[in-house]
């Protein structure tokens, strides 16, 4: 039994670690800010999840089992998308350029040409 | 940006007993005495009357805050209802993250980024928050914007070849199921 449940934490802590790697990955990769906050706001909390089921499970071998990992879940599942929403919302509000759309994205490959045509671009 | 005025809701259909006056949601009083049990990890006298104090007067003090609307008519449905859905959600993040994962690991440009607006018809504000919570928490879509009519979501979507379907699978899979808990 107890061999078990050690595999279990092992197996989510490495679980865990990897999605909130990956979620700091697409952070770091993504060319624009509404794909770059895909990343954090998701696989991390899933991340994040699968870390304090894992503590969960050590601690409740070890007959010391509290609920806080589990409200600490519960928290920041409900906390993140409201962040992510106030950032994007914020962004869109800013007209942040987004790639794959029409009007800011050609916006962006206008700036990013550095012979761009305009009249006062500095030297 | 103008802003609309919220929807007001109708009357409330039922008259409530007296008592509900000072205990505006009893649900959420029950769940924050647990909440600051289960934290504190001890079942002690003195945090009992904390958690009591904390639970009625907390719902009590930000009573102005919540819509005024009624409460379920059948709460046990309701319950239900919700708990197969944050299954359900539970299930989809977890899918879709191994998704999410395959996109970042991916090369970008074969990634199709975009914006779509979801058409919504909820009449319960909760409900809208719980269907945009749920677009951002479900990888793939983000949900940006809230129309100030309540009527349609703004969202961006990591990889969305046919903006058509993401829309559709948010209206099906999510938002009928949303209306149904708020229905009960």
């Amino acid at each position: 039994m107890s061999g078990f449940v050690e595999v279990l934490v092992a197996v989510l802590i490495v679980a865990g670690a990897a999605f909130a790697f990956l979620g700091s990955l697409g952070l770091a990769r993504f060319p624009d800010f509404y794909m770059r906050l895909h990343g954090p706001s998701k696989a991390t909390t899933l991340g994040i999840g699968c870390l304090l089921l894992a503590s969960l499970a050590h601690f409740a071998l070890r007959g010391e089992a509290s609920l806080h990992e589990v409200l600490i879940t519960l928290f920041v599942s409900l906390t993140t998308p409201v962040s992510a929403h106030l950032l994007a919302r914020a962004a869109r509000h800013r007209r942040l350029p987004a790639r794959g759309e029409s009007g800011p994205a050609a916006r962006v490959d206008a700036t990013a040409r550095p012979d761009a045509p305009s009249g006062n671009a500095p030297r | 940006m103008s802003e609309t005025p919220l929807r007001v809701p109708a009357e409330t259909p039922r008259d409530l007993p007296a008592w509900r006056r000072w205990v505006p949601h009893p649900g959420w009083s029950v769940a924050l005495v647990l909440i600051w049990l289960s934290l504190n990890g001890s079942a002690s006298a003195g945090h009992w009357l904390l958690a009591l104090v904390l639970g009625f007067a907390l719902p009590y003090a930000t009573r102005r805050f919540w819509p005024a609307r009624p409460a379920a008519r059948r709460p046990l449905r309701a319950f239900a209802r919700w708990v197969a859905f944050v299954l359900l959600v539970i299930g989809d993040v977890i899918v879709a993250n191994f998704q999410v994962a395959r996109a970042v690991l991916s090369p970008v440009r074969r990634l199709s980024p975009g914006f779509a607006e979801v058409p919504i018809d909820l009449d319960d504000e909760r409900a809208v928050v719980v269907l945009a919570h749920t677009i951002t928490l479900t990888p793939g879509t983000l949900s940006v914007d809230v129309a100030p009519d309540r009527r349609s979501i703004t969202i961006h979507a990591l990889d969305m070849p046919d903006p058509a379907a993401t829309v559709r699978e948010i209206k099906d899979r999510y938002e009928r199921r949303i209306a149904e808990i708020y229905s009960c």
